[in-house]
């Protein structure tokens, strides 16, 4: 069953969920009918329950380690952190540890990496006095263990969780809020079911056509169809679940943070990264990015160096990154790449703004054509870093010799240029669109317009589902 | 991402829905998912409508074609047909005087010509395909290249040809005086290999067939026929003909192993051939086709005549030739070897073309995706791959000018 996936069963599972969360308004019960759903997830995902004892032995360990911190063992919180790291670490198999350590059966992991943040979370907010109030085991486990975060996120905070899952009244839950979460899941099914499927079909076809072409075939044209598609495939299924994830909780009575915001009108690396994964790179900043800086420059004294610390943070910030995503030495390599991409951003602007002065730096970074221009860049990069993302070594060096190095600097060369081009006349398009107008607000975002766009989305969608759900034909005969 | 902060947002006070939306709202959702549905059927009927024939031209088998339970089906000498479908357009089938597909006429055999008689049952007519770009149409010229012979090809491949209804007229393919009968099966033939009444799936004289089938095989023929629109006439009418227009496009751009992941989620029935060790179901349409084989191979022992046969790709299978590795529990090869010992027993050469698909990339590409037959190009390297040992194979009386 794919329930692990934007599927039809998960999407229908949370819509069961949530109407048996809305049949009482206590908090008890809709605590309740979380916790379960959530267990009931978890079964349908995995049915042997000892494969999930090592995920269970993890957040046993997270909450001992809280209560621990709530009854006053905070100057231990350092060493908490780190032993939580080391054992995600551990538990997740990364290969720079000896082979020999590892457990030697099959367990469950996914939804690991989101849990881990979320532990880590609360053990630091608690150790620091952030967190004022006791967490009990109940509500510890609802927070960590919520099938609508479990298996991609996004990564909430728990005071907000709290907020909404906690309050003796739940926030309201009208007929238009219905109605928007509903076309939110419409919307969502059709991004991972239909465009994330076409790109994906895209992106393996060019791989094919350049490993192995058809006779006669020309490579130039997949090296680029390659170069450009992935980070398209990656937003069209990862932002999909995530519109789902948000409206299923929303249905629950629990706001979920949004995890995206127009990533591809970023106008730099910088600024992509808080626009993609929002939750993921709020959470670095929070935890990494600032500690990391506040450390560095108590230790520095150059006022002259300071802005550079920035740029040093920003690449252990943003390899850490790269390093969460997976466990082998390409997510190491990725990691280079993302926080190399951002710290170099980073100089770029640092360095720019002290050679042309504060105000020239500030008017050309408001030029449309710099402007331009830097998003194609963020664009070819992101695409770019992420061949170390969806391949491996040796896959690589085969697409990276099919073409050659000097095409292939031509390919990104064009992916730039590409990306600049259609990516400005999207942000010149987009405030035309909805510059038509009533007195409500745009007609495009209209409801109306959204009943249309989403009734359009879930026919192609679900017709979609339906074929690729049924085998492939075989020779079957007309009759006279 | 206005919208939606907004409406993940919302506070305690929330906008009423009006009261018309509540009617308004699901009009304008069917009327968009009617509109859509309509739009789509319309252009694809557009698109894909054969073009205006002629009065005296046919569309469709009915006319050029007979059925006998004697023989099972046969071309009308001297008809043309046409076929109109959603993978290919329009293709012309010409029936000689002998009632065989190809452009030349048949008659007793003048010296120093070899024929060559195939037999089978779509693939070997060039179903789907004009015949300049039949395989057997290429294999011709091929031959006569290779051996510097004067070669003829009678074509008795028939839609519906399955084995059993080949093996009941075989003494007519006899009477041609080959040189040498060259048969192509398929897994569609071993799948079929007791058919020989061309009904649809939904005729009461094909109950018989069917009830031998389990529940979820009858279902799967069923779907299948549907999906191929081979439903009665009526409901042809109303069944939208968009699915098989984006099932075309569908399979078009999946790759090998994407593709066989569709194909595979067939039943034994269906899928069963690819299977490493063949279910009982196949093991007992494997043994029907040695009893005819015996009997047809007796028969050309005692005439004197060499009998060649080999096992044709289907799309799923050309599909996992390419990809290298099958996926657990799958072998492309183990049809092609039961009937491999199975000819050979019975003293038939048997050519081996399925290698020669393996480095072929992608080559389901070369087969049309929804009908499953090879399109030209597949023809063409079918007959690449056939002429090659054909005039070296065992016992045959070919002159190689090497």
């Amino acid at each position: 069953m794919a329930m692990e996936t934007a599927s039809l069963q998960f999407i229908l599972f949370g819509i069961a969920a949530a109407i048996l969360s809305n049949l009482s308004h206590s908090r008890a019960w809709r605590s309740i009918v979380l916790f379960i759903a959530s267990l009931v997830f978890i079964g349908l995902i995995d049915h042997n329950p000892l494969t999930l004892l090592p995920m269970a032995g993890f957040l046993l360990i997270g909450y001992v380690c809280l209560r621990l911190l709530q009854s006053g063992w905070a100057r231990f919180l350092a060493w908490i952190v780190v032993a939580i790291i080391f054992l995600y670490i551990w538990l997740k198999k990364y290969t720079f540890l000896p082979e020999a350590s590892f457990l030697h059966f099959p367990y469950f992991t996914l939804g690991l990496s989101y849990i881990f943040f979320r532990v880590l979370h609360v053990l630091i907010e608690t150790g620091e006095g952030g967190e004022k109030q006791s967490i009990g085991l109940g509500a510890y486990l609802l927070y960590t263990f919520n099938f609508t975060t479990f298996v991609s996120g996004p990564i909430q905070r728990y005071d907000e969780f709290a907020r909404d899952q906690f309050p003796a009244e739940p926030i309201p839950l009208g007929p238009r809020i219905v109605g928007l979460q509903l076309e939110r899941i419409v919307r969502g099914f059709f991004k991972v079911n239909v465009l994330a499927m076409i790109f994906n079909i895209v992106r393996v076809d060019a791989l094919e056509q350049l490993l192995r072409p058809l006779p006669g075939s020309p490579r130039l044209l997949p090296a680029f169809e390659l170069a450009v598609v992935y980070p398209l495939f990656l937003y069209a299924n990862f932002s999909g679940y995530i519109d789902i994830v948000i409206a299923l909780a929303r249905l629950m009575r629990v706001r979920l943070p949004e995890n995206f915001n127009r990533p591809f009108s970023a106008a730099c690396f910088i600024d992509f990264w808080s626009r993609w994964h929002i939750t993921l790179s709020e959470w670095l900043k929070t935890y990494v990015y600032n500690p990391f800086l506040l450390a560095v420059m108590r230790r520095v004294d150059s006022i002259a160096i300071q802005p550079f610390l920035g740029v040093l943070s920003f690449f252990v910030t943003f390899f850490l990154v790269g390093l969460w995503h997976g466990r082998t030495s390409e997510f190491i390599f990725f990691g280079v790449l993302q926080g190399g991409g951002v710290a170099i951003n980073k100089l770029w602007q640092v360095s720019l703004q002290g050679a042309l002065g504060r105000k020239p730096y500030k008017a050309l970074a408001r030029n449309p054509f710099y402007v331009a221009f830097a998003r194609g860049l963020t664009y070819a990069w992101f695409s770019f870093t992420l061949f170390w993302f969806w391949s491996n070594w040796k896959q690589i060096d085969s697409v990276a010799s099919a073409i050659g190095a000097l095409r292939w600097a031509g390919i990104w060369c064009a992916v730039w240029l590409s990306a600049t081009a259609v990516l400005a006349f999207w942000e010149w398009l987009r405030p035309l669109l909805l510059s038509i107008k009533t007195a409500e607000g745009p007609i495009l975002t209209s409801r109306y317009a959204l009943v249309v766009y989403s009734s359009a989305m879930g026919l192609v969608a679900f017709v979609l589902t339906i074929l690729l759900n049924q085998p492939a034909p075989g020779i079957v005969y007309k009759a006279f | 991402m206005n919208l939606d902060h907004a409406s993940n947002q919302a506070g305690p006070k929330e906008e009423r829905l009006a009261r018309r939306d509540w009617i308004l709202l699901p009009l304008l959702s069917l009327a968009t998912i009617l509109l859509l549905l309509g739009v789509v059927e319309f252009f694809v009927w557009q698109g894909f409508s054969p073009p205006h024939l002629g009065p005296d031209a046919h569309l469709g088998w009915g006319s050029c074609t007979t059925f006998s339970p004697h023989t099972g089906v046969r071309g009308v000498p001297n008809t043309t047909c046409w076929e109109n479908s959603y993978d290919d357009r329009l293709v012309e089938y010409k029936f000689n005087n002998c009632g065989y597909r190809g452009d030349t006429s048949c008659g007793p055999k003048q010296p120093g010509v070899y024929r060559i008689v195939l037999i089978g049952s779509s693939y070997s007519l060039g179903d789907m395909v004009a015949w300049k770009n039949t395989f057997a149409a290429h294999l011709l010229q091929e031959l006569t290249r290779l051996t510097g012979r004067k070669v003829e090809i009678y074509d008795e491949g028939m839609i519906w040809g399955a084995p059993h209804s080949t093996y009941l007229r075989f003494d007519h393919v006899l009477h041609e005086s080959p040189g040498l009968i060259l048969w192509v099966l398929t897994p569609w033939d071993i799948q079929y290999v007791t058919l020989v009444a061309p009904v649809s799936i939904f005729d009461q004289t094909n109950k018989a067939q069917l009830d031998q089938l389990s529940p979820a095989a009858r279902l799967g023929r069923v779907l299948g026929a549907v999906a191929h629109n081979n439903v009665p006439p009526a409901a042809s009418k109303i069944i939208p003909n968009a699915r098989i227009v984006l099932r075309h496009f569908i399979y078009e751009s999946e790759g090998a192993q994407q593709y066989v992941q569709s194909y595979l989620m067939n039943g034994d029935d269906q899928a069963g051939y690819l299977k490493a060790d063949l279910s009982p179901a196949w093991q007992k349409r494997l043994r029907e086709f040695a009893a005819d084989m015996e009997t047809m191979q007796q028969k050309v022992h005692a005439a004197g005549i060499p009998m060649v046969a080999t096992l044709a790709p289907d799309r799923p299978l050309a599909a996992m030739l390419s990809m290298g590795d099958p996926p657990p529990g799958r072998n492309p090869f183990a049809l092609d070897n039961e009937l491999r010992s199975i000819v050979t027993t019975d003293g038939a050469v048997y050519l081996d073309v399925l290698p020669g698909f393996r480095p072929i990339p992608e080559s389901q590409r070369y087969f049309f995706p929804v009908d499953g037959h090879p399109d030209a190009q597949g023809q063409a390297i079918l007959s690449r791959l056939l002429a090659k040992p054909l005039p070296a194979a065992p016992c045959l009386s070919f002159a190689l000018p090497i």
